[in-house]
C-alpha cells in the first residue's frame, strides 16, 4: 500500500529514497535558502528602484528585468530548498512498480543532485529570455 | 549587460553582434551544457563491463563536444561584449568586467564535477553535490542578486560617485 502511495508521484520523497546524508539535508537547505533570500531581496530592491527612479528607458527597462531574472531565481531556489529537503520534487518512475528499494546512498543523491541541476538548467534557460524585451539603444535616442 | 555598456558615459559597442544574438549564443550554450549534464550524466564512464562499447563511447565522445562548444559560445558572448572595453574611462566598465567574467565559473564548476565523475564513476560523491551547490550559490549571488542592486543603485544615481566631479 505504501509503495502503490509513491507510486502516485513524488518518488524522492519515499521513505526508501530519503536517507540519511554526510550533511544534514538542513544545512544544505540553509544554503539554497540564503541564495533564495538574497534573490528576493535584490528582486524587491530592483523593482522599487524601477518603480521610483527618474531615469527612464534604460535604467527603468534594466531594474525591471532584473526584478523578472531574480524573482524567477527566487523561484526556482524555492524548488531547490525543496529538493534538498527531500520534500518536495517531482519525479515518476518511467515503469509502474520500480520503487527505489535498496538502491545506494550515492546513487540516491545522484538523482536528488540530477533534479537539482535540472532546476539550476532551467533557471540559466529562462534568465536570457526577458533581456529580449530590453529597448533598442537607437529606441531611446 | 550590453544595454548599460550601450548607456555608459562613453558608449561601448559589441564586437560583433548585438543582444538578439547574444541571447541565441546564451541559449545554445545552455541547452549544450544541459546536453553533457543530462544526456551523458557529465561523461561518467557506464557499467564497467560495457565501458568498452560503442554507445558509452559515442555519448561521451558527443557530451565532451557539446562542453567544448559549449565553452566556446561562453568565450565568444564574453569577448563580444567586453573586447571594445580597453582605455574606455568610465567605471562602469570595471564593473561590467567583475560581473561577467565570473561566468566562467559556472563553466569551472561543471569542469570539477566532471572530472571528479571520472574518478568516482559509481554514485555520486555527496561532497561533490555540496561543493555545487555553494559555488553555484554564490556565482548566482553575485551575477544576480549583487548585480541587481547594482543596476538598482546605479538607476538611482547611487553609484559611480567620482564621474560625476
Amino acid at each position: 500500500m505504501d509503495e502503490q502511495q509513491s507510486l502516485q508521484g513524488n518518488v524522492l520523497f519515499h521513505p526508501s529514497f530519503v536517507t540519511p546524508h554526510d550533511f544534514p539535508a538542513f544545512l544544505r537547505a540553509v544554503v539554497c535558502r540564503v541564495v533564495s533570500g538574497s534573490m528576493l531581496m535584490s528582486g524587491i530592491f530592483t523593482a522599487l528602484c524601477a518603480l521610483t527612479t527618474t531615469q527612464f528607458d534604460i535604467s527603468r527597462a534594466s531594474c525591471a528585468i532584473s526584478t523578472s531574472v531574480n524573482l524567477v531565481a527566487f523561484y526556482h531556489y524555492a524548488k531547490l530548498i525543496a529538493i534538498r529537503e527531500q520534500t518536495g520534487s517531482r519525479v515518476r518512475l518511467s515503469k509502474p512498480g520500480a520503487v527505489p528499494m535498496g538502491q545506494a546512498t550515492e546513487l540516491k543523491i545522484g538523482w536528488l543532485d540530477m533534479a537539482a541541476d535540472a532546476v539550476r538548467y532551467s533557471d540559466w534557460l529562462v534568465s536570457p529570455a526577458p533581456e529580449q524585451q530590453r529597448p533598442r539603444v537607437s529606441d531611446s535616442l | 549587460m550590453h544595454l548599460l555598456l550601450a548607456d555608459a558615459v562613453q558608449p561601448i559597442d559589441p564586437v560583433w553582434f548585438g543582444i538578439p544574438w547574444a541571447i541565441v549564443l546564451t541559449c545554445v550554450m545552455i541547452l549544450l551544457g544541459a546536453y553533457t549534464r543530462f544526456g551523458t550524466d557529465e561523461l561518467v564512464p557506464i557499467r564497467k563491463d560495457q565501458r568498452d562499447s560503442t554507445v558509452d563511447g559515442f555519448a561521451r565522445l558527443t557530451g565532451l563536444i557539446a562542453y567544448t562548444l559549449a565553452c566556446v559560445c561562453l568565450l565568444l558572448i564574453l569577448y563580444n561584449l567586453l573586447g571594445n572595453l580597453q582605455g574606455a574611462d568610465d567605471p562602469t566598465n570595471g564593473w561590467s568586467f567583475a560581473f561577467s567574467l565570473p561566468w566562467i565559473g559556472y563553466g569551472i564548476v561543471s569542469l570539477v564535477a566532471m572530472a571528479t565523475r571520472q574518478l568516482v564513476p559509481d554514485g555520486y560523491p555527496e561532497w561533490l553535490s555540496v561543493l555545487k551547490d555553494l559555488s553555484y550559490g554564490v556565482l548566482d549571488v553575485w551575477s544576480k542578486a549583487f548585480f541587481g542592486c547594482w543596476i538598482g543603485a546605479k538607476a538611482l544615481g547611487l553609484t559611480d560617485p567620482m564621474s560625476a566631479l
